[in-house]
């Protein structure tokens, strides 16, 4: 059952209480909380694994080193969330300029069967990188994260109004570019 | 053609914002509007292609990754406060590197396991005034030793001048040889073979050309310009013999015997 955003912020403060308090295991409770998640949203904004990776990694150091700072007024998974969505886009901007996308063709062993599921997620991915990055952001949190409106709005701190713009507007552009893509 | 409210109302059900009143409203219009209809296929559409990808499991070696890259937290992070302040001094585009932050989360946990190793290890104590500035890192703590100066001489060679000291301890040797050379010159430590382990090697400024080598008998150095280096010998028993020679440019031009 999918834990509620109030009982997963219940459970969040207490560790980091925990934390702050000096117990040495309650850090890796929140990194086992959220590592997944976090390592997702970054593999969605990146498409790439290794660059999820090193972002993944340097959220939850950024966390650690500045979890004294964090202000339990606001809710941690915001927090981290929000650091994820930043690290992902400072990654993208210390990109090199690289091959769009849409110029690199698939490469299949010849004679294999193609794997549906690993080219819908191919297809998605390339989907998704041709959005901006905000608007990617606001479509991952959504469909990735199962963010209300509200939450998406807390974390990337815009106001409601813009999240749904922004999600419409890409939404739109997502249904063309699949359908373009045959999906 | 929808209007934006219809267009919101459509969008707000697919992702189940709307309220009861509000999901009539579009079930309404879906069945009276082509258009709706049509939209609202397509946003069903991308979102169960989005469910469909679902997530991506981690890499496995991820989370041991993220905990080994974090400082040691032998206290509170309060405690690193300092760090944190430290971290913040940083310029933005180099901490925000991954490999940036793994590597000095090994430096620093590489100080804060070399603290409590001497923590546990037992007090380590180097007395400056024995060991006239002793300086450098040793990898083991130090035994508490009292040291006595055996040989404490002046240095001429035709490149310059030095001054070499000598402190036994029971199980220790402490040299220190201070010099100032114009020109390179080689300083070779001699005794015999197995008499002496050497424990620590430091030198004041690794800027001026030292180069360092041990070999069984024999310790040299090469140094030039200012410097002052520091051998750290361990025996056990009584200390045995040990030289000092100064070669300079294939020629021995200084030599003592340094202990007894």
């Amino acid at each position: 059952m999918k834990e509620t955003s109030a009982a997963a912020d219940e459970q969040d403060r207490a560790l980091v209480k925990r934390c702050l308090e000096g117990k040495g295991d309650a850090f890796s409770g929140l990194v086992d909380r959220y590592h997944k998640p976090l390592f997702n949203v970054a593999l969605r904004m990146l498409s790439n694994v290794q660059d999820a990776e090193d972002v993944t990694q340097a959220v939850f150091l950024n966390a650690f080193l500045r979890l004294k700072t964090y202000d339990p007024a606001y809710k941690f998974f915001s927090w981290v969330y929000r650091m994820t969505v930043n690290e992902s886009l400072n990654m993208l901007k210390r990109r090199k300029p690289t091959v769009t996308l849409e110029h690199i063709r698939d490469v299949r062993t010849p004679g294999a069967a193609p794997d549906r599921a690993a080219e819908v997620k191919d297809r998605v991915a390339k989907a998704l990188m041709s959005l901006r990055p905000d608007d990617r952001a606001v479509v991952v949190l959504k469909h990735f994260v199962s963010f209300s409106y509200q939450e998406i709005a807390d974390v990337l701190e815009i106001p409601v109004r813009t999240v749904k713009s922004r999600l419409f507007t890409a939404r739109g552009r997502l249904r063309d570019t699949l359908r373009e893509s045959e999906l | 053609m929808l209007n934006p409210d219809q267009v919101e109302l459509l969008h707000r059900e697919i992702d189940g914002a709307n309220t009861p009143e509000e999901s009539a409203a579009v079930r309404s219009l879906i069945e009276s509007n082509a258009e709706a209809r049509a939209l609202e296929a397509d946003l069903r559409h991308v979102t169960e292609i989005f469910d469909r990808v679902g997530t991506t499991e981690p890499p496995p070696h991820l989370r041991r990754a993220i905990l080994d890259a974090l400082p040691r937290q032998d206290r509170a992070p309060s405690a690193w406060e300092g760090l944190g302040d430290l971290v913040k001094a940083i310029p933005d585009g180099l901490r925000k590197r991954p490999r940036f932050a793994l590597v000095s989360s090994l430096c620093v946990g590489f100080v804060a396991g070399f603290a409590v190793y001497a923590a546990l290890a037992g007090t380590v104590t180097i007395d400056r005034s024995n060991t006239s500035g002793l300086t450098g890192t040793f990898l083991e703590p130090l035994a508490v030793e009292e040291f006595e100066t055996v040989k404490d001489v002046a240095i001429a060679v035709p490149a310059g001048s030095g001054r070499v000291s000598v402190k036994v301890g029971p199980t220790l040797v402490i040299v220190e040889l201070t010099s100032d050379v114009e020109e390179t010159v080689e300083v070779r430590l001699t005794f015999p073979e197995g008499a002496y382990g050497l424990r620590g090697f430091s030198q004041l400024r690794s800027e001026v050309g030292a180069s360092f080598a041990a070999e069984p008998g024999v310790i040299h150095v090469r140094t030039s310009g200012a410097n002052t280096h520091t051998f750290v010998l361990n025996h056990e028993g009584p200390a045995a013999p040990l030289a000092l020679s100064l070669v300079h440019n294939g020629k021995e031009v200084f030599a003592t015997t340094l202990f007894p």
